[in-house]
């Protein structure tokens, strides 16, 4: 049976693509994940942040 | 979810102030410059793109931020899945999907949680496999979040810092 490592932190990121807040967001993952690897998980909630630009 | 309301002065200052805080560059012009009324599209299409595959819809993500934040191209469908595809997810699978009634409900859920423990897009939720968990906001400093970490969850192994993946790799 394999055997699966589940990480021991996981970050959730609240995220709409076209949101600048990402990309600051982005970079300290990126800095989290060259710390602890495989010990950090990232999931990605997808949220509306712009709506009806007149 | 804190709401915000902008005139287009108002938005480029935000924008400015948003890029100095994080110490990222991008267009603070952009929303203009590419035409966006709603991330709403964008944003089916991420969720979407999660079903595929949640490394590559990370992928797409970070591809979209670029695109459009950074170099600016025009917000409309033909590039919304274009970029989907150079993030290696089948676009002909997304455009079935992201019309789909249960993808805007996975959308809805999303919002709902975020709405739910009063997070914004500067947030990140911190949480252990042991069910502590922390919010954190406006933290662009990793030393602080590794200090939250080490709080959460005490001697969990540090490697050496990797080089980092960079946004649009």
């Amino acid at each position: 049976m394999a055997r699966v490592s589940l990480p021991s932190v996981v970050v959730v990121h609240y995220v709409d693509p076209v949101c600048p807040w990402g990309l600051g967001v982005e970079r300290v993952v990126d800095e989290l994940k060259g710390i602890y690897r495989d010990r950090l998980g990232v999931e990605y909630r997808v949220c509306v942040a712009v709506d009806d630009i007149d | 979810m804190q709401r915000y309301s902008f005139d287009s002065k108002s938005i480029v200052d935000f924008h400015k102030r948003i890029s100095s805080l994080m110490g990222v560059s991008f267009d603070p012009e952009f929303i203009f410059k590419i035409g966006l009324k709603t991330s709403r599209p964008a944003c089916l299409a991420l969720k979407a793109a999660q079903r595929q595959d949640e490394l590559k819809a990370s992928k797409y993500f970070r591809r979209m931020l670029k695109a459009f934040l950074i170099d600016v191209r025009p917000y409309n469908h033909d590039n919304i899945f274009a970029i989907a595809r150079e993030a290696g997810l089948d676009d002909r699978k997304l455009s079935r999907d992201v019309n789909s009634k249960s993808v805007e409900e996975e959308l809805n859920k999303d919002m709902e949680e975020m709405e739910k423990i009063g997070a914004s897009f500067q947030d990140i939720v911190i949480s252990t496999a042991e069910g502590r968990s922390e919010r954190v906001s406006g933290i662009f400093q990793v030393d602080s979040i590794v200090e939250i970490i080490d709080r959460l969850l005490p001697g969990l192994h540090k490697y050496t810092q990797g080089a980092r993946l960079g946004v649009g790799q």
